[in-house]
């Protein structure tokens, strides 16, 4: 307890340096901005909106959450970066990191910072997308039955302490190539007795250590071509390796590809992740079934989506989406971070998928203050305890922007 | 409901220039958050479009740059006219030089 | 002509890619263990010896075999009645532990698969009786007495 408060005021008081104002560095710039979303999700079957981990947990109701960001441009090579939010979970440290650019080419990055994987981490910001929730494979937390799915592929934001060197390079006029690499510490689940998924309240919130000192390691590869002079694409491919319990045995590696067609504010957006992972094995009671002899230490969490984002008006856009996870392998019948609290067994099957699609709204009442408004249609492949595989929610939601 | 500058009310090269600050600067986030970043000085808007050139696939050439820094020049003036009217203070006659930029 | 060659090599490395990719993301499960008797227990401490220890060495609270699987002479299969008279406690060992009770289920499965439903020897039928006795000491001491005093009634392989 004590560490963490002390970890509070050190970061507390890092923000503050920052801030202040320091006559001797008159070429400093800095900039200050901030986001505030409040959103109501509404669910037409009123599943429990539980807290707890557990077999179909939901929320519904509202959640807010806000942000706010300094950047400090210190010189024409070196800036710094921090961003505070607040949601679900508390206060979180979305980045505090340093950026030294030897040319544009070469950049280094540490601190703390979500390192570069997939084409929606840039956007996962409520001030810069279109719903009021995120694409599944980067659900965290909004997805019905989360509890079954412990969230999604790689719920986004995903901050965590390390470094990354990363650049880019314009070739020509015409195409923007952009490169990362990186070690930081990875996702982690040391408080289960038999570890099955990563904890994600675990690895997100202070305490950042994790009993596991090998480093995650990942990169990134995107290439940006511009097809016209309104128009231009992305394609990227993402991948990250690392282990996620205490005796680093137990592996995990997410590999992904994007793409992104923007013509004028017209914007088609793809995705696909899929995440491997190993489980610990030495409990098989714990599971819904045998574990077979080969390959049976693992699962697959399949996740994708396609949206397109269309403005009707200067102030209306819609957006259409639809979206997916599938998951193959054994499934645990304890929740990730239940402990020892009695199991119940999991309405998932071995092979078990949901398909969401969405239309949204989001009117612009102001330049920085939208209304958003969605309808998600969900199909599950398997029922939940009332017998139902099919889910109707709504969102509506309001966020602004400084 | 006006949310943007309207580029019917602009010369033909400002609204070309406004169009493409408005395509290129709404990628990665809202077009509020440059217009709303209170930046004035030409100098920061060159150092600050950098750097968001240098963000992943951003697709602002060099070549876009010279014209969205352009706009936010004539932008940057217009918004400092009005804060010194808010202030009382007289406004200089408006600078119709280009800002540096360079290609 | 070259070209195509190029493209078919560029396809048949691409299909065995996914071939390889797909393996390496697709898992195998068990049967359920709910169909096996076996009811969801809370999870274990970790033990001394870590993760990944081999599975069925004697874990969950113990089953109760169903009449047909003690040890009765005259149970009226050939088998049966071998494996009741010559290996009854590597038999109730079995039956007892929830693993092994689901991978006899496996096995019964696999055998009813193959060609000859497992009654001649087969190579299908040898794959079935080899992923038994991959999940465990107790599965392997049956097949181990199974082979030893009833290989012609249970058709061992």
């Amino acid at each position: 307890m004590r560490v963490r408060v002390l970890l509070w005021v050190v970061l507390a008081s890092a923000v503050a340096a920052l801030l202040s104002r320091r006559a001797a560095n008159a070429d400093e710039e800095r900039t200050f901005a901030g986001s505030a979303q409040l959103d109501y999700h509404l669910v037409a079957s009123e599943p429990a909106a539980v807290a707890a981990p557990g077999p179909g947990t939901t929320f519904e109701g509202f959640t807010l959450e806000t942000a706010v960001k300094t950047a400090v441009d210190i010189s024409e090579h070196l800036s710094a970066n921090v961003k505070v939010c607040f949601g679900c979970h508390g206060f979180e440290l979305d980045m505090a990191y340093f950026d030294f650019r030897v040319v544009d080419e070469l950049n280094l990055r540490f601190g703390r910072f979500s390192p570069s994987f997939g084409a929606f981490n840039l956007r996962h910001d409520p001030a810069n997308h279109m719903t009021s929730d995120k694409p599944l494979p980067y659900d965290m937390g909004r997805m019905l039955r989360k509890g079954d799915w412990n969230n999604g592929v790689l719920p986004s934001p995903f901050p965590t302490n390390g470094v990354e060197v990363n650049g880019t390079h314009w070739i020509g006029n015409v195409a923007q190539l952009d490169y990362a690499a990186y070690a930081v510490m990875g996702f982690k689940n040391d408080t289960d007795p038999n570890p099955t998924d990563f904890n994600f309240q675990e690895s997100h919130l202070p305490y950042y250590l994790t009993s596991d000192p090998r480093p995650e390691s990942g990169s990134r590869l995107a290439l940006t071509v511009k097809t016209g002079g309104a128009a231009d694409m992305t394609l990227g491919a993402s991948g990250l390796f690392g282990t996620y319990d205490p005796e680093n045995r137990l592996t995990y590696a997410i590999v992904g590809g994007d793409y992104t067609l923007r013509i004028q504010h017209t914007a088609l957006r793809m995705e696909y992740l899929v995440r491997r992972q190993e489980f610990d094995t030495s409990n098989p009671d714990i599971f819904k079934y045998a574990i077979a002899p080969a390959g049976g230490d693992f699962f697959a969490k399949h996740g994708a989506y396609v949206e397109v984002e269309q403005p009707f008006t200067e102030a209306l856009d819609v957006l259409g989406r639809i979206d997916g996870m599938y998951r193959v392998g054994n499934v645990s019948n304890v929740p990730v971070g239940s402990g020892n609290e009695t199991p119940e067994l999991s309405p998932m099957t071995y092979r078990s998928s949901v398909v969401r699609e969405t239309l949204a709204l989001a009117y612009s009442f102001e330049r920085n203050f939208r209304l958003k408004g969605s309808v998600e249609l969900w199909e599950f492949s398997y029922a939940d305890a009332d017998g139902r595989e099919t889910e109707l929610s709504f969102h509506l939601g309001a966020v602004g922007s400084f | 409901m006006a949310v943007e500058p309207q580029p019917d009310a602009l010369s033909s090269e400002a609204a070309a220039d406004y169009t493409l600050f408005s395509w290129r600067c709404s990628k990665c986030h809202s077009i509020s958050r440059p217009l709303n970043s209170g930046i004035d000085s030409d100098e920061y808007w060159r150092l600050y479009v950098a750097k968001m050139r240098r963000q992943p696939g951003s697709g602002i050439s060099a070549e876009d740059s010279v014209a969205i820094l352009r706009f936010l020049h004539r932008y940057s003036i217009e918004q400092r006219r009005k804060k010194e009217l808010r202030l009382g203070v007289s406004p200089p006659e408006p600078d119709a030089s280009s800002p540096t930029g360079t290609p | 002509m070259r070209r195509p060659q190029v493209a078919r090599s560029l396809e048949l490395a691409l299909a065995l890619l996914c071939v390889a990719g797909c393996a390496a993301i697709d898992p195998e499960v068990g049967p359920s263990q709910e169909s096996c008797g076996i009811s969801p227990t809370p999870a274990s401490p970790a033990s001394n010896a870590g993760y990944g220890a081999t599975p069925s060495s004697g874990y969950g609270a113990p089953l109760q075999p169903s009449p047909s699987q003690r040890c009765t002479p005259d149970a009226g299969d050939p088998c049966d009645d071998c494996e009741s008279r010559y290996c009854c406690m590597t038999r109730l060992a079995c039956y007892t532990d929830p693993v092994c009770t689901c991978a006899d289920q496996a096995m019964d499965t696999c055998l009813a698969a193959t060609d000859e439903g497992g009654a001649v020897p087969s190579s299908q039928a040898a794959r079935c009786w080899s992923a038994f006795s991959a999940f465990g000491t107790v599965e392997q001491a049956r097949v181990a007495c199974e082979r030893t005093w009833c290989a012609v009634a249970c058709t061992v392989q």
